[in-house]
């Protein structure tokens, strides 16, 4: 979790680009395997699955982002952060593959929400506001980095897993100090009339069909978790770490996006808040009676993912 | 060697020296060179990649292409009957009326070449046509759509013993890499010094 806000976007571009590691780097056949219990093996399963699935979604959002960002330096980020969560997905398929979770070289199946989402960013991401895009995947990314990969490595002691992990820690932490550095830059100078600006696109109708795919994820996902044994205080916790930093900067609080997203991680956190949660619930329920088969097939950058280190 | 030449010569990729396959500079390559059966890197899309991704696909048994950022295609130049527009693309590129017509006819084409939704998206320049020098190509699409041609848009880290390792975490393995990169930088260059 980064605690300046202020970066050198060119240094950082150059120290992402001098941070690299591949899937080859690690012995994914090195002993601790055995160190998954029976007990966790098919919660594991599912956790890892999510997992997997959350970074692949968030790669492809870095992509959009790719497409909608003010510089060259920027794009050229963002084109090492698509890849770098690829990278994330792939080497959680490894483990998974390590532990036996992988039916063959098939991918994990995603869920119906998951897919709904896969469904939404392959037709809208690329057309939707980056100002969105830019504060949505950094929260996303200190739940993952806060709450799920820190509750991963405090239950499973493969040594492989951590190995792992220390390499994907190291990258995210790089995409949330840029993801603090743009919210800041997006926030500077905002006076009432930038801001109603940045939040005019709220009313798009594919945006709104992105938040209609969204909220029952984050629900489920949620539920999924903390049916997992993840304690519910530390999701919140991490949530509100994503608050408190961006606190810090005058600017950042100067950014209207932030001021939903932040407050709306803290309502999605917060199971008391039935107001939010009873028709999110209901969509929950709703869109878990699509039948997959209703559904168009999974769009090619899915089937892209892969556990081998080589091709 | 001027800064120049040296881009020409060969692209900033680091552990050129460790591979252990044929590695060559696209220009060097003879017509009569011949790749039969053997896994073929080719890195970059400029001009020299282009003409010679259809000879390879039709040789090798696999064809990976490394593509930085894509470039407008034309299938041919449209204008090449009309007497005086028949000249080189980019001598007419400059001209709002035929920079629109370049921009209907390269978009169409890609459309109507690629119709998966994401290899379009990939092969879908940011900057619009005129920008850079718009290729001509008829084979282009329909050579890296072939099912020995695969497209790769994860940026390069190094080149390794076995092949290229790219930011997504995974070796590339290759029999040859061919480094087609030299169009590329010779733009830039040219660009930089418009600017300068």
């Amino acid at each position: 979790m980064t605690n300046a806000t202020k970066i050198d976007l060119d240094k950082m571009l150059l120290k992402v680009k001098n941070s690299q590691w591949a899937l080859a780097d690690v012995d994914w056949d090195a002993p601790g395997a055995d160190l998954v219990t029976p007990e966790q093996w098919p919660k594991l399963k599912a956790f890892m699955s999510d997992l997997m699935w959350i970074e692949h979604v968030g790669a492809r959002g870095f992509a959009a982002m790719a497409k909608g960002a003010p510089n060259e330096t920027l794009r050229e980020m963002y084109r090492y952060f698509h890849a770098e969560e690829q990278r994330h997905a792939n080497a959680e398929m490894a483990l998974m593959k390590r532990w036996g979770m992988l039916d063959g070289d098939t991918l994990p199946e995603p869920n119906i929400n998951i897919r709904l989402v896969i469904e939404w960013l392959d037709r809208y991401a690329d057309e939707m506001p980056y100002h969105v895009l830019s504060t949505v995947i950094p929260m996303l990314e200190v739940a993952l980095d806060g709450a799920l990969c820190k509750f991963l490595l405090d239950t499973v002691d493969d040594p492989v897993c951590h190995q792992a992990f220390k390499l994907i820690n190291a990258d995210e932490a790089r995409h949330l100090g840029v993801g603090f550095t743009v919210m800041e830059l997006q926030g500077r100078n905002a006076n009432l009339l930038k801001a109603i600006q940045m939040l005019g696109p709220a009313l798009d109708p594919r945006l709104l069909l992105g938040i209609a795919a969204y909220l029952p994820l984050l629900n489920k996902m949620r539920d999924n978790v903390v049916g997992m044994g993840l304690p519910e205080k530390k999701l919140f916790d991490a949530i509100s770490r994503f608050e408190k930093v961006g606190a810090r900067s005058r600017d950042i609080r100067r950014n209207p996006w932030y001021q939903i997203i932040s407050r709306h991680g803290r309502i999605v956190t917060n199971r008391a808040q039935k107001v939010y949660h009873a028709p999110v619930d209901a969509m929950v329920w709703l869109t878990g009676k699509i039948p997959a088969s209703a559904l168009p097939k999974v769009p090619s950058w899915v089937h892209e993912l892969r556990w081998q280190p080589t091709a | 060697m001027s800064e120049y030449d040296k881009a020409l010569s060969w692209p900033a990729i680091d552990g050129l020296d460790t591979f252990d396959g044929q590695l060559w500079r696209a220009a060097d390559l003879s017509p009569n060179q011949r790749f039969d059966g053997l896994r073929v890197a080719l890195v970059g899309t400029g001009a020299r990649a282009v003409q010679l991704l259809p000879g390879l696909q039709a040789q090798a048994a696999k064809v990976t292409v490394f593509q930085r950022s894509p470039r407008w295609v034309l299938a041919y130049w449209p204008f090449g009957k009309i007497k005086p527009l028949s000249a080189a693309p980019e001598a007419w590129l400059g001209r709002p009326l035929l920079k629109v017509l370049a921009a209907q006819r390269a978009n169409a084409h890609l459309k109507r070449s690629v119709p998966e939704r994401w290899a379009r998206r990939q092969l879908t320049p940011l900057e619009p046509v005129g920008q850079k020098p718009v290729l001509i190509a008829p084979d282009w699409y329909r050579s890296l759509q072939a099912s020995n041609v695969k497209l790769i848009t994860w940026p390069i880290v190094q080149v390794c013993s076995n092949g290229i390792r790219s930011v997504e975490g995974i070796e590339h393995q290759f029999d040859v890499i061919i480094l087609a990169t030299g169009e590329a930088a010779r733009a830039d260059h040219a660009h930089q010094e418009q600017a300068a």
